[in-house]
């Protein structure tokens, strides 16, 4: 495989509601293995960002193309394409009807991507690595945010996805949790998971990330690398941001 | 296991409390229409009944007759009964002050009361006919011929003393005779509430009007098909081809032939008033254990109660399968339309329907569909399960619906980000959360359902209530029938309570 390969190329991707623009032409790419971490202040469309690369929102304008399909057209199967994306909520969205392993194997096996014997082993394999063995049979009520976090982010793993999305995944955290979903994250992205990151993490951001977004006002502000975006701002709204937030 | 125990010892309390309550109820209301007797007004003559409370069955020439003296200056009030029946057990119970209605019934309810009497004044003559629709020309004369015959042949003497004048048991019932019936079905209306017409007897609806029918089709080669319903929807019945004739004792009156023809009269009969004369003297009071034997031991009586039963089961299950199937996809079709949009048309028919079954009355629908939408249906369970199964979907609709706006909408994004389509997610994710969520709704709904069903007699379906309406109809004892039919509804409802109950618990248990 082709070291700079694009994953998602987003051209002129713009979104209203109503009257209000969020997203202004944007044009975005991410190559694989990259990890992209997304910062800017409240409002300035970096969830609709997320949301529009998995149609969760459909775009008003332009197009996002996912391995070189673009999921703005009408005929595309879009269920075809976010089997590729996995993507992580800020409030979880773990399903309370079943258990911990329910999750994780409900969608293979519902999509028919694996038998159910495939889909219980993958199961095991994931909750071994985020350490929840033990919570297989359990409901997620009975899990803390933290462990619910990683239970999502297994769920998604488990369509072994192309690209993951996070979408703030330590916002709704207790403050002693943030810790073991960001150390996940962290693994994933060592072991060149293609992850693009709406954070408020800046330390992750600066850790982790190989690029840094800035947007503000449904535009990109700044895009660069972490040392870059976060020791030589350029942006003047970068630079107010940064010096509310570090 | 000593858990469930005190669970059961609680349902049983609850039980007899409410058997407590029905009873106190009864016995306030006894009490209260003794009271009543001593304002009183006597009445000796047809004069007399200006300013008073008069009885009469619905639909009836008493009730044509009667309807003069109303809003008079003297203030006559006519109250209107389903049945001659229910006319003669208000009476009983001195809430209205003479019954008006015909002479043959009159004599039955007054031997079997002795506290009645029938005036000797007659209020009125009048001949009786068997309704039948304009356009049957053919059969009418047919029958007219066949009147004609039994007449000339003895058999309809035999019929009337069988019924009148048999004090010594030597006239014999009509026997049907053993002829080939091959000219088809006459399908009969009649309600069987005025002995000694028709009646109930031994669960099925005999009287001279129902021999007098069985003669007639035994001459025209045909099959008798007796359908019992309220007296005021016979001729609706027979106009709209749910039966050939009407046979219930009918005067021929100029209001009733613009809308349908009378076979030649086959009887005259006079309109008399019953009055209450209040002189117990005669009456024996029967003990508990000899009220029970006369209304459910005797006669068989509590057969009615067991096929009302059964029937009251039926509509329900039946009705509440159509009502969960039918809401379920109604609820699915608005919650797509409002979320994904698509299905424009198909949701605009789901709101039209929800909001026409929920503004009209259940009873109104009923009788819609047993005599205009499903008016070639005979079977009245298919009429009820169809009627009510199709009022409850639109409830169990805006419930389901409901349920599923709960759920939060992360759940379906949730769902759709792993790849899962719309359908899959709403069946595996939503719909399970939705449902758990409803249960008690959704129990409350078929707890309503199951009284709802108790309309059903206005088809003439024996349902629970019906049952124990022909047994008062029999027994002119209101107590104990309708007593017994609040426990085994409130039995029912306390039973069915108990397993959703259980069924709630489990689901909660799972996720904690």
């Amino acid at each position: 495989m082709k070291d700079n390969e694009i994953l998602i190329e987003t051209k002129e991707l713009c979104k209203s509601f109503g009257d209000h623009e969020v997203l202004k032409n944007l044009n975005i790419t991410v190559s694989k293995g990259e990890v992209i971490a997304i910062i800017g202040p409240s409002g300035c469309g970096k969830s609709t960002f997320l949301r529009s690369i998995n149609k969760l929102e459909t775009p008003t304008g332009g197009k996002v193309l996912v391995d070189g399909t673009d999921i703005t057209d009408k005929s595309v199967n879009i269920n075809k394409v976010r089997e590729k994306i996995g993507m992580v909520f800020q409030q979880f969205n773990l399903f309370p009807n079943m258990t911990i392993k329910n999750n994780i194997m409900l969608a293979p096996i519902q999509l028919k991507k694996m038998s159910k014997e495939e889909a219980s082993n993958k199961a095991d394999e994931l909750l071994k690595r985020i350490g929840l063995e033990d919570k297989a049979q359990s409901y997620p009520s009975k899990l803390s945010g933290g462990q619910k976090q990683r239970v999502a982010i297994a769920r998604a793993l488990a369509m072994n996805p192309a690209v993951m999305l996070f979408d703030e995944p330590t916002s709704a955290l207790d403050p002693e949790m943030v810790g073991e979903v960001l150390s996940l994250m962290k693994e994933l992205a060592l072991d060149g998971m293609t992850m693009v990151v709406v954070t408020h993490e800046m330390g992750f951001a600066k850790e982790v990330a190989t690029r840094v977004l800035f947007m503000n006002d449904g535009e990109i502000g700044e895009d660069g690398t972490p040392t870059e975006v976060f020791d030589n701002p350029k942006n003047p709204r970068l630079k107010e941001f940064l010096s509310k937030v570090l | 296991m000593k858990k469930n125990r005190t669970r059961k010892n609680r349902l049983l309390a609850i039980f007899i409390i409410g058997l407590i309550c029905v009873t106190t109820f009864a016995a306030i209301g006894c009490g209260k229409s003794t009271e009543d007797t001593k304002d009183k007004k006597v009445i000796e003559s047809v004069d007399d009944i200006e300013g008073t409370r008069i009885g009469v069955q619905s639909g009836t020439t008493g009730a044509i007759y009667a309807e003069d003296y109303e809003g008079d200056e003297a203030g006559t009030i006519v109250e209107r009964y389903n049945k001659g029946a229910d006319a003669i057990q208000s009476l009983k119970l001195n809430k209205i002050d003479c019954v008006i209605i015909d002479e043959l019934p009159a004599l039955e309810y007054v031997a079997r009361n002795p506290e009645l009497a029938i005036l000797d004044e007659e209020f009125t003559l009048e001949e009786y006919a068997m309704c039948i629709d304009k356009s049957s020309t053919a059969l009418k004369l047919q029958i007219n011929d066949a009147l004609k015959e039994l007449r000339d042949n003895g058999i309809y003497d035999q019929i009337v003393d069988y019924y009148i004048n048999n004090e010594d048991g030597s006239v014999e019932k009509y026997v049907p005779k053993d002829v080939s019936r091959d000219n088809g079905t006459l399908i009969v209306a009649t309600n069987a509430a005025f002995p000694p017409y028709e009646f109930y007897s031994e669960g099925k609806v005999t009287g001279l009007d129902m021999d007098l029918s069985q003669a007639v089709c035994d001459i025209l080669g045909m099959k008798l098909q007796i359908e019992d319903m309220e007296f005021d929807s016979i001729i609706v019945a027979v106009t709209s081809g749910k039966a050939d004739v009407g046979v219930a004792g009918m005067t021929v009156t100029e209001d009733r032939l613009k809308n349908i023809d009378f076979t030649d009269s086959y009887t005259t009969s006079k309109q008399v008033i019953v009055v209450n004369t209040g002189s117990t003297q005669d009456i024996e009071t029967l003990s508990f254990v000899e009220k029970f034997k006369q209304n459910f031991i005797d006669d068989n009586r509590y057969e009615y109660l067991l096929t009302g039963f059964r029937n009251t089961i039926i509509i329900t299950i039946g009705a509440v399968i159509i009502g969960i199937i039918l809401g379920f996809l109604i609820a699915m079709v608005r919650t797509t339309h409002d979320r994904i949009g698509g299905l424009t048309i198909i949701n605009a028919i789901c709101r039209v329907y929800v909001t026409i079954i929920r503004g009209t009355p259940a009873m109104v629908q009923l009788l819609i569909m047993f005599y205009i939408i499903l008016a070639a249906v005979n079977n009245k369970i298919v009429v009820a399960v169809i009627a009510f199964g199709l009022n409850s979907a639109a409830y169990v609709s805006e419930i389901v619906r409901s349920g599923i706006m709960a759920v939060d909408p992360g759940q379906m994004e949730a769902g759709q980000s792993l790849g899962m389509t719309y359908n899959m997610t709403m069946i595996r994710v939503i719909l399970p959360q939705a449902v758990k969520n409803i249960l008690p709704a959704l129990c409350n709904e078929l707890i309503s359902l199951i009284k709802e069903t108790s309309i059903s007699g206005y088809i003439g379906l024996i349902d629970l209530t019906k049952g124990a309406d022909i047994i008062r109809s029999n027994t002119y004892e209101a107590t104990m029938p309708l007593l017994a039919i609040a426990l085994i509804y409130l039995a029912i409802v306390m039973i069915l309570t108990g397993f959703v109950h259980k069924l709630e618990k489990r689901l909660r248990n799972n996720e904690r």
